[in-house]
């Protein structure tokens, strides 16, 4: 009972408020002491009001309300909190890739130069560039196997057996 | 843990479906929203009945709560504007000269409010309520009731009448549950016990 004194002061250690208050749930002379101890500050403060069956009453009445249901959106608040965190994690992951890849600079990933880059006229004029595309034409548009064949870039080449619509004839 | 947070541990329990949880605060505030709505509702009868509805809407209310203000200044405004729906439900009007303040409402001194609000029975049971009381405080050692004074009546911590009354906060613990309990024991049988109680 010396709990339920302290606890109705403010004055309970935190650790032993949830237990004490469990307890004053459980046992029917504790709720009596909480009772009692808030008539006699009620009435040192000069709030006396004589006893009624106010409780009583009460406790009837409140027994034939359902509980009242926490809204769904609350009771979805940890999931969502948990998604919004998981979601936050994987941006900071990505975050923390592209730095680490920046980082060394432009010289790493040949970006990040703030100059433009240098204007290529339509071929290649690279003659290593130009030989490895021909030996891979397969793999690379006609235009840039035989620049000098090639027209705009957006018009297919006669050979890449796909026909196009749209290209002039 | 502060007054504040134990009243909050309470409603968390009573959002969760503990209803003795709430009634622990009822048990609490009852007196105190009977009186401030006896400012508005003048008949005793009438209080009783306003305060009950009250309650039970912030019972209804209690998911929406969410501890950013106190507990008894969100239940004193629900208790409040119960009140006046039920005054203009009946055609009257709240009386023009009260104003209300759920944050004063705790601390003002209500001697003549707590006759207001007590039917003729009541009263009588009040007056001697509040005479057992008296004489069980001038029954008590000198420690004891100092101790209760200054916690009741001044509002001080324990820390504070520790000081006050240079003693350990234990001691201050104690003798102010001590004096409780004997004031207690000669209320109980004005008040019956937890067997003449519903709880």
């Amino acid at each position: 009972m010396k709990d339920v004194s302290a606890l109705m002061d403010g004055e309970l250690e935190r650790k032993r408020v949830r237990s004490t208050i469990t307890r004053l749930e459980d046992q029917d002379d504790l709720r009596d002491a909480w009772a009692t101890f808030h008539v006699i500050r009620d009435t040192l403060q000069g709030n006396a009001i004589g006893p009624s069956r106010f409780t009583e009453k009460f406790h009837e009445r409140l027994e034939q309300e359902p509980v009242p249901a926490v809204p769904s959106w609350r009771a979805q608040l940890p999931r969502m909190r948990t998604m919004l965190l998981t979601g936050l994690g994987g941006v900071l992951l990505v975050g923390s890739v592209a730095w680490l890849v920046n980082r060394d600079g432009p010289a790493a990933t040949g970006r990040g130069d703030p100059r433009p880059a240098p204007f290529v006229d339509g071929g290649l004029n690279d003659s290593v560039a130009i030989e490895f595309a021909m030996a891979h034409r397969q793999l690379v548009p006609a235009f840039m196997a035989a620049p000098a064949a090639a027209g705009p870039a957006d018009v297919p080449a006669a050979s890449d057996g796909v026909e196009r619509k749209g290209g002039p004839r | 843990m502060s007054d504040r947070e134990i009243d909050h541990q309470l409603v968390l329990r009573a959002q969760r479906g503990d209803k003795l949880a709430f009634e622990l605060l009822v048990n609490k505030y009852e007196r105190k929203l009977q009186r401030l709505l006896s400012r508005l509702v003048r008949d005793p009868a009438e209080v009783e009945d306003v305060t009950q509805e009250a309650f039970i809407k912030a019972y209804r209310a209690l998911p929406t709560f969410r501890g950013e203000s106190a507990f008894y200044t969100w239940l004193y405004r629900i208790g409040i504007n119960t009140a006046k729906n039920y005054l203009t439900a009946q055609g009257r009007k709240a009386p023009a000269t009260v104003d209300i303040d759920p944050e004063d409402a705790e601390s003002a001194s209500e001697n003549d409010l707590a006759r207001d609000t007590n039917t003729p029975e009541q009263e009588m049971m009040s007056r001697q309520v509040a005479e057992t009381v008296n004489a069980a405080m001038d029954a008590l050692p000198e420690e004891l009731r100092s101790a209760i004074m200054l916690r009741e009546i001044e509002g001080m911590s324990y820390d504070e009448i520790a000081a006050i009354m240079n003693c350990p906060i234990g001691t201050v613990r104690s003798r102010i549950f001590r004096a409780r309990e004997a004031i207690a024991d000669q209320l109980r049988p004005l008040l019956g016990t937890h067997k003449d109680r519903r709880w």
